[in-house]
C-alpha cells in the first residue's frame, strides 16, 4: 500500500477527534534542529466542515483489537486498514511542517495487538522526530487506555499535549458502549500526568526537561448517550478542578455504525455541542459553576438562549448592573460583556464615566447589554414599564432576524448571534465571549 | 471658516513619522496627514510637502515612547504598515490625546481617537497572523522554498522573524506580490528586497508529491455530517484562496 493510500485511509479515520490546538506550548527550536511551537496557536486552513486544520491528525493504524459501538475503525466494521511505520509519519510532519501547512503531529491509533504494543510504538514515532529528525514544531500524541505508566511518562517527556479520551459521560455508558475498556484505564494515565505535570513544575526543572508544557485534553461524545447537559457540564468542571485539564472538547454524536445500542440520529446535534461550548467557557473564563447554569429541575441547556442571557433570566435580581460600579466579576456576568470588554470598561472607567454610546465603542454587544445594565443610572432598553420582566427581556432578546436552522429544527454553528455589528458573531465565535 | 491642513509624505515610514512630527509641531486647527499619492489636489487647499528627516522622525518616535508609551509607538507603526488612506489622519490624532494624557491614553477605550488606531492596529496584526498560518511554501528547483502572497497590508516584515525562527535551517523567501518585495532568508538571516515578478521556476517531483498529499489529507478530514462552507469562508476568506495548495489544482 503506498503513502497516498495510507493517509487516506489513516487521515479519514482519524478526523471524529475533534480537539485542535496547538496552543500552550512555547517550545522553542533547538539550534540545527526546525520547528517551534507557538504559544498562541496557529491555524493553517480550514476544511468544508468549517473546522479549522492546526496539526495533521491522523492514526497510526486503524487496526483495532475493540470494539466501540460509535466508532468506524471497530474491530467488526468492514473497512480497510492501513498502518503506517514511524519514519512515514516522521517524513510527512516534516514535509509538511516545511511547507507551513501545519503546526505539528496530533498522533492517535486504534489497539494494536495491546494498548502497550501500540504506545511504544507511538512513542518511538515521536522520538525518531524529536531525537533524530530534531523537530521542535507541536507535538499531541493520544495516550492508549490501559497502556503502562511508565510508557506514557516516557511519552510525556517528548510531546507537548498529552490526551486520554473519556468519550462517553458516564461509567454506565462507557460500560454499555465500550465494554473493553475500563474507567481506571482512563482516569488512572489523567491522574498520573497531572501529578507529573504538577511534579514538574514543582522541581522548577531547566527547559530540558520540558513535561506536557501544554497540558492534557480530553474528549465527550454528545448524544450518543441519554447524559444531560448537566452530567456533562459537572464532569467537565471535575476534570478541570481536579485533572488540571487545559481544555474538554465536545464532539456531537455522528452516525457511522449503525449499531443497535445507539440512538437513531439523522444529523448530528451541532446545536447542542455549541451551548455546551459556551459552558464551557463560562465555567473557565466568567467565574460561573456547573451548580448555576444547570440544575436537576432544568438539567439541559436553553437552545434559544445562550446559557449567559439564561442564566440572568433566571436571576433578575442581581440586574441591572451599574457598570461604573460594578466589580469586574459581575461585569463578567452581563450577558453581552466579554472579557475584552470588562477588562476595557474597568480600565476607562478610571478616566471617565461610561455612557452607552461609550459601551458601544468598547466593543460591548448592546443588544444584550443594555438589557441589564444603566449608565450613570439610566436604563435604557425597548421593553416597556418599569422593573425588569422575564418575558419581556427573552422577548427582547429572542428577537431579530431568524437564525439559521437545520431540516430537523437543530441550530447550525455558525449564525447564533444574528448581531449588530459586523463581525461581531465572528469574533465571538473565534473568542467564545458572550 | 476652520482651517484644515495638508501634510503630504513620501510613503515611507521615515517620511509617515516626519509628517506626523510637523504637524505635531504645527499651528493649531485640523489636520490631514496623507501620502502624496493619496492626495486629490485642489484649487483652494495648499498642502505641505514634508522633506523626509530620518534623524527629526527618530527623536519624534523617541518622544512617543517616553511621553506616551512604547504601545503608542507600536500602534503608530501598524496603523502604518496598514496602508489605510486615514492612517496617518487617525494615528496624529491619537498622538495628540496621548502627548495630552500621557502614558493612559491607552486606557480610554470609550474614546473613538483611541478606538480608531487601535482598530486599524488590529486589521494589521490579525492579518499578520493569519498570514503565518496561511502562507504556503512550496520548493522550487534549486532548494529555495517559495511562498507568494498578496495581503492587504503591508505585513511581510512581521511574518520574517517568525519563520526565520522556525525554518532555520533551509533558504526561504516570502514575496508579497502585490507590493513586489519580498523577505529573503539565507539559512542565517533575513532581508527584504524588490522582487516584480512571481517566480515561474518548476517545482520538484518530490514537491508535487507532497503538494498532492497535502490535498488529499485536506479532504479526508472533513467530516462528511458537519459539512460548513459559510464558516470556512468566514475564517478563510476567499481572496486569500489563490495561493493556498489545497484550494487550488
Amino acid at each position: 500500500m503506498d503513502l497516498g493510500e495510507k493517509l487516506e485511509i489513516l487521515s479519514q479515520a482519524a478526523r471524529y477527534d475533534v480537539s485542535c490546538a496547538s496552543s500552550g506550548s512555547r517550545r522553542a527550536g533547538r539550534p540545527g534542529g526546525v520547528g517551534n511551537a507557538a504559544d498562541m496557536g496557529i491555524c493553517h486552513s480550514w476544511t468544508s466542515d468549517g473546522r479549522c486544520v492546526s496539526l495533521l491528525k491522523i492514526l497510526f493504524t486503524n487496526s483495532c483489537a475493540y470494539d466501540c459501538a460509535y466508532c468506524a475503525n471497530g474491530r467488526s466494521q468492514d473497512r480497510r486498514r492501513a498502518a503506517f511505520t514511524p519514519e512515514e509519519v516522521a517524513d510527512l510532519t516534516l514535509n509538511f511542517y516545511r511547507r507551513n501547512y501545519i503546526e505539528g503531529l496530533f498522533l492517535s491509533s486504534g489497539v494494536l495487538r495491546n494498548p502497550d504494543y501500540t504506545m511504544e510504538l507511538l512513542s518511538r514515532t515521536v522520538r525518531i522526530l524529536r531525537e533524530e529528525r530534531r523537530f521542535d514544531g507541536y507535538v499531541h500524541l493520544k495516550v492508549i487506555p490501559g497502556a503502562d505508566e511508565k510508557l506514557v511518562a516516557e511519552a510525556g517527556r517528548h510531546v507537548d499535549r498529552l490526551s486520554v479520551n473519556i468519550e462517553l459521560p458516564s461509567e454506565k455508558s462507557l460500560s454499555l458502549l465500550c465494554p473493553e475498556k475500563r474507567k481506571e484505564e482512563i482516569f488512572g494515565p489523567m491522574g498520573r500526568i497531572y501529578e507529573g505535570i504538577a511534579d514538574r513544575r514543582a522541581e522548577r526543572s531547566p527547559k530540558s526537561t520540558l513535561f506536557v508544557p501544554a497540558g492534557q485534553s480530553t474528549q465527550l461524545i454528545v448524544g450518543a448517550t441519554t447524559e444531560t447537559d448537566r452530567r456533562i457540564v459537572q464532569l467537565a468542571e471535575n476534570l478541570y478542578g481536579r485533572y488540571g485539564l487545559k481544555r474538554v472538547y465536545y464532539s456531537a454524536f455522528t452516525q457511522v455504525t449503525g449499531h443497535p445500542a445507539l440512538p437513531a440520529v439523522e444529523s448530528p446535534p451541532l446545536g447542542r455541542e455549541h451551548r455546551l461550548y459556551q459552558a464551557d467557557w463560562l465555567l473557565r473564563f466568567y467565574g460561573f459553576s456547573a451548580g448555576e447554569l444547570l440544575s436537576k429541575e432544568r438539567p439541559n441547556l436553553d437552545p434559544d438562549l445562550d446559557p449567559k442571557c439564561s442564566w440572568a433570566l433566571e436571576n433578575l435580581s442581581r440586574f441591572p448592573v451599574e457598570v461604573n460600579e460594578a466589580d469586574y466579576e459581575t461585569l463578567l456576568r452581563v450577558p453581552g460583556v466579554g472579557v475584552r470588554s470588562a477588562r476595557r470598561i474597568v480600565a476607562a472607567r478610571r478616566h471617565h464615566s461610561l455612557d452607552h454610546e461609550d459601551l458601544k465603542r468598547i466593543g460591548v454587544v448592546m443588544k444584550r447589554a443594555r438589557l441589564f445594565v444603566t449608565c450613570r443610572g439610566k436604563y435604557i432598553a425597548p421593553t416597556g414599564g418599569a422593573g425588569l420582566r422575564e418575558d419581556r427581556l427573552r422577548r427582547a432578546l429572542l428577537e431579530g432576524p431568524p437564525r439559521e436552522r437545520s431540516r430537523k429544527g437543530d441550530p447550525r454553528q455558525l449564525s447564533l448571534f444574528p448581531d449588530t455589528a459586523p463581525g461581531a458573531g465572528f469574533r465571538s465565535a473565534v473568542t467564545g465571549e458572550i | 471658516m476652520r482651517s484644515r491642513s495638508f501634510y503630504l509624505h513620501d510613503g515611507s515610514f521615515e517620511g509617515f513619522i516626519t509628517a506626523l512630527s510637523e504637524a505635531s509641531a504645527g499651528p493649531a486647527g485640523e489636520k490631514e496627514i496623507l501620502c502624496e499619492e493619496d492626495f486629490e489636489g485642489d484649487l483652494f487647499i495648499s498642502p505641505v510637502t514634508v522633506a523626509t528627516d530620518p534623524a527629526g522622525a527618530e527623536e519624534f518616535l523617541r518622544a512617543v515612547k517616553a511621553k506616551i508609551s512604547p504601545r503608542a509607538l507600536g500602534r503608530v507603526y501598524y496603523a502604518y504598515l496598514s496602508e489605510a488612506r486615514e492612517a496617518g489622519t487617525l494615528a496624529h490624532r491619537y498622538l495628540a490625546l496621548g502627548f495630552e494624557t500621557g502614558k493612559n491614553v491607552d486606557a480610554l477605550h470609550h474614546d473613538e481617537r483611541v478606538r480608531a488606531v487601535r482598530l486599524l492596529s488590529r486589521k494589521v496584526t490579525c492579518e499578520a497572523h493569519r498570514l503565518k498560518g496561511l502562507l504556503r511554501f512550496r520548493r522550487i528547483e534549486g532548494g529555495l522554498y517559495y511562498a507568494p502572497c498578496e495581503p492587504d497590508h503591508n505585513v511581510a516584515g512581521l511574518l520574517a522573524p517568525h519563520f526565520a525562527a522556525r525554518l532555520a535551517d533551509r533558504r526561504w523567501a516570502i514575496h508579497d506580490l502585490r507590493r513586489g518585495l519580498a523577505v529573503l532568508y539565507d539559512g542565517r538571516e533575513w532581508s527584504i528586497a524588490s522582487a516584480e515578478r512571481e517566480s515561474a521556476a518548476a517545482s520538484t517531483e518530490e514537491e508535487t508529491f507532497y503538494r498532492g498529499l497535502w490535498r488529499l489529507y485536506f479532504e479526508k478530514a472533513a467530516v462528511p455530517d458537519r459539512k460548513n462552507p459559510e464558516r470556512q469562508r468566514r475564517f478563510m476568506p476567499r481572496r486569500y484562496w489563490k495561493h493556498l495548495t489545497e484550494m487550488t489544482r
